[in-house]
């Protein structure tokens, strides 16, 4: 930019200016070729498509009362539906809710998925068919995983509630009581996502070189020892990264509740996605559902970076 | 263990349930078993990945749609060819596509082809397709959930002739004097009861109960008998019953006009009707939650449940849901105290998108109209179970002979001739406000709250709504 400047005091701006564009070019050959332009295309085409656009478009209908039936009718009130968001009960109470759910879900999520992986990395009979159990909730949709759920917790005559029946004079009532739901949702989704985090976290242990712990244990190192300056550390990235991938998963849960209680008992399992979409689909306030939905993704991009600094602390 | 036939299970319950008859055990068992079932399903599922048949338990769940159906036509079939996207994929979907299959082969110039739409995801759908453009020539909406589409939907009253229906249900699709829709019914909930359990509890299955006293002594007998009594049901359910008590105190539940709506339930009445919700818990006459309760009425061991029109489309010969007892019907307006009869209701209502439809083409959907809504009326009645929605069909002779008559029409038909058909407010976001009550009235009949709690929290939750 200073050199763009300074060419424009010698040789004047339109010179000057095509000066510029030209070393533009030049340098943009020098560092891509049409081939790799032509690969990254689709992903580019399909990024911007449904991605940036949606992204921008989505900030855009933030900013309005959206009238999503005639568009032409919506009416500009800039950050009007941000202002209504702070003093709106029902956003705080679903935000409340989800968070409430990120505590229940995100410690067993990585630490059981850490404790499985480790456990089935160790020489154990029948490895690859703990693996198979391990990881076959995985491949239920939400739909299922939740129904599965539903059956289980069901209160009058439910497997879970008649073997807790045994040892409990009055087991919870776990889809309908404001205290057991949200719980509830969170044991079903760890059984069913905990497979994805096992399996990065399995992959990772197994790139750790086993002469560190060789050596080691030469060094007469206890197994808490390499657990704490080799495991973790050789594992830091993709705890990193399950970390973080498990807090956006997370605070965009929407099926279980949805399918399991529909938000209630009294709006307990409400989440932000699901008030995001009641606003959307049920009250068709677009604009302000499109706010929320930018209110989630700042959240989700600062959890995002604080998880990666706070992790990433001690490299 | 807390399973229904061995112990109380409920707070405030003293009455042990030793005596309960041995079906209801056995369908317990048949749910515990079914989550044993479930729970070894799950390993199956992870190896081939799917579920066969999870789901596709003995008796369908209550409200099991079918999307396998429709109408098709082939291109050159008529000259005005209509696209049609249908809620109704229960029992009366068979019905409506084989009145608009009649409707296509009488009709010279008009065809109509049908798509079925899960019942669930429609108004989303059809709300998506409307900002698209690509909305379908005729679309299905209830009164309650008609307001958000207002601005988009082409009025009727140049094609369809509003004369024949009934002043109520078609009062219901009546905005700033226009007509937004053309009533296909009128649909109301009613008491399904087993006249056998009535019978075995000493009571006359001929005469069930008009009023509060009748209905808690009626139910008071089948309890000593041995079965759960009613059930309310939750979620929107649960409103059916409770609307239509409010509005029998002279309450509306919401009201004013269109972005001045203000809660009218936080009242004594409001709590009179409410309290109800829990009483019947704690008489026993209905199990703290309701995922037994529908199954157990289908196989004979409950004495009655809410439910609406639609039911008969199951529960007739040929509907799958075929009961093997003799069942009837009785009108819900039992509320407490009551000024008034009302019973809560909504209607199909057959719309039309705005789009650039031709003369031509709103011709033959105003021909289709009036075909579907007055003169099928009878057979649309009888068949799907829901009330016609035209004067003269609610008159006929020929309504009386057919078999869903005796069955559950007679109940509606003496609503309808009583004019208390209560339509729940629509607003722009009828959902969300209607949540926000059932949520609380649930909480109740769960005992997590009393009364007056529930409807102050239901109270300030609708004002949230509409503000």
């Amino acid at each position: 930019m200073l050199d763009l400047i300074a060419a424009m005091r010698t040789e004047g701006p339109r010179q000057a200016l095509n000066l510029w564009w030209q070393e533009m070019v030049d340098e943009y050959d020098r560092r891509e070729s049409a081939e790799g332009i032509l690969f990254a295309l689709p992903y580019l085409i399909a990024f911007v498509g449904f991605m940036l656009f949606p992204l921008l478009y989505g900030f855009y209908m933030s900013l309005y009362d959206w009238d999503a039936l005639n568009p032409e009718q919506s009416e500009f009130i800039g950050l009007g539906n941000y202002q209504t968001l702070v003093n709106d009960p029902r956003f705080w109470e679903a935000l409340w809710n989800t968070v409430w759910f990120v505590i229940l879900t995100v410690p067993p999520l990585v630490i059981l998925a850490l404790l499985l992986a480790l456990g089935v990395n160790r020489n154990v009979k029948g490895q690859t068919l703990l693996r198979t159990i391990f990881f076959s909730p995985y491949i239920l949709t939400v739909a299922v995983v939740s129904l599965i759920w539903v059956e289980l917790f069901a209160g009058e005559g439910g497997f879970i509630r008649y073997w807790l029946g045994f040892v409990m004079e009055d087991p919870p009532r776990f889809l309908i009581d404001p205290t057991w739901a949200m719980v509830s949702i969170a044991v079903a989704t760890v059984w069913w996502s905990i497979a994805f985090n096992f399996i990065i976290l399995l992959a990772a242990r197994q790139n750790v070189p086993d002469r560190l712990y060789e050596a080691a244990k030469l060094d007469g190192a206890s197994s808490y020892r390499m657990m704490r300056d080799i495991t973790i550390p050789q594992m830091r990235n993709p705890l990193i990264f399950v970390v973080i991938i498990t807090f956006v998963g997370s605070f965009q849960v929407f099926g279980q509740p949805y399918i399991m209680t529909d938000g209630g008992p009294r709006f307990s399992t409400h989440t932000i996605v699901m008030y995001l979409y009641t606003t959307g689909f049920a009250g068709r306030d677009f604009g302000y559902a499109a706010a929320i939905g930018y209110v989630l993704f700042l959240i989700l991009i600062t959890v995002s970076v604080v998880n990666y600094y706070v992790l990433s602390e001690n490299e | 263990m807390t399973m229904q036939g061995d112990s109380p299970t409920d707070e405030g319950s003293s009455r042990q349930y030793t005596d309960r008859p041995v079906r209801s055990r056995l369908n317990n068992r048949r749910r515990f078993l079914q989550g044993v079932g479930v729970t070894g399903a799950v390993g199956l599922a992870g190896c081939v990945g799917s579920l066969p048949g999870f789901g596709d338990d003995d008796e369908p769940e209550a409200g099991e749609e079918d999307l396998e159906g429709g109408v098709e036509v082939d291109e050159g079939d008529a000259d005005v060819i209509l696209r049609l996207d249908s809620l109704l994929t229960g029992g009366d979907g068979d019905p409506f596509e084989a009145m608009v299959e009649d409707f296509n082969a009488q009709s010279d110039n008009v065809a109509v082809e049908v798509t079925r739409v899960p019942w669930d995801e429609y108004y989303d759908q059809l709300f998506t397709a409307m900002t698209a453009d690509e909305a379908p020539d005729i679309g299905f909406s209830h009164s309650s959930q008609i307001v958000p589409f207002l601005d988009n939907l082409t009025p009727l009253d140049d094609y369809v002739d509003y004369d024949p229906y009934v002043d109520q249900i078609v009062d219901s699709v009546e905005y700033e004097g226009q007509h937004y829709g053309a009533p296909l019914d009128t649909h109301m909930a009613a008491a399904y009861y087993n006249k056998e359990i009535y019978e075995e509890a000493g009571l006359d299955p001929e005469d069930p109960p008009s009023n509060w006293e009748e209905f808690a002594e009626a139910n008071d007998a089948i309890v000593d008998a041995g079965y759960y009594a009613f059930d309310y049901g939750t979620g929107m359910h649960i409103c059916r019953s409770w609307g239509g008590w409010l509005r029998s105190r002279g309450h509306e539940v919401i009201e004013g006009e269109e972005g001045n709506w203000e809660p009218n339930f936080n009242n004594e009445d409001g709590v009179a009707v409410t309290e109800p919700l829990r009483e019947a818990v704690e008489r026993d006459w209905t199990p703290t939650e309701d995922d037994n309760s529908w199954p157990s009425f289908v196989e004979g061991d409950f004495g009655a449940v809410v439910d609406g029109t639609w039911a008969w489309s199951r529960f007739r010969e040929g509907g799958g849901e075929e009961l093997d007892f003799d069942w009837g019907t009785y009108d819900l307006s039992l509320a407490p105290g009551k000024e008034e009869d009302w019973t809560m209701c909504d209607s199909h209502n057959l719309i039309v998108p705005q789009s650039d439809h031709s003369e031509e083409e709103l011709e033959g959907i105003g021909e289709f109209f009036e075909y579907m809504t007055q003169e099928r009326a009878v057979d649309w009645s009888a068949e799907a179970g829901h009330l016609a929605a035209t004067t003269e069909a609610l008159g006929s002779d020929e309504l009386r002979e057919r078999e869903a008559w005796d069955y559950s029409l007679h109940t509606f038909q003496d609503i309808a001739d009583n004019e208390e058909l209560y339509y729940w407010p629509a607003t722009q976001n009828t959902d969300e406000y209607s949540e926000a009550i059932y949520q609380s009235l649930e909480a109740v009949r769960y005992g997590q709250q009393d009364a007056q709690e529930a409807l102050d929290e239901a109270e300030q939750r609708c004002r949230d709504i509409f503000s």
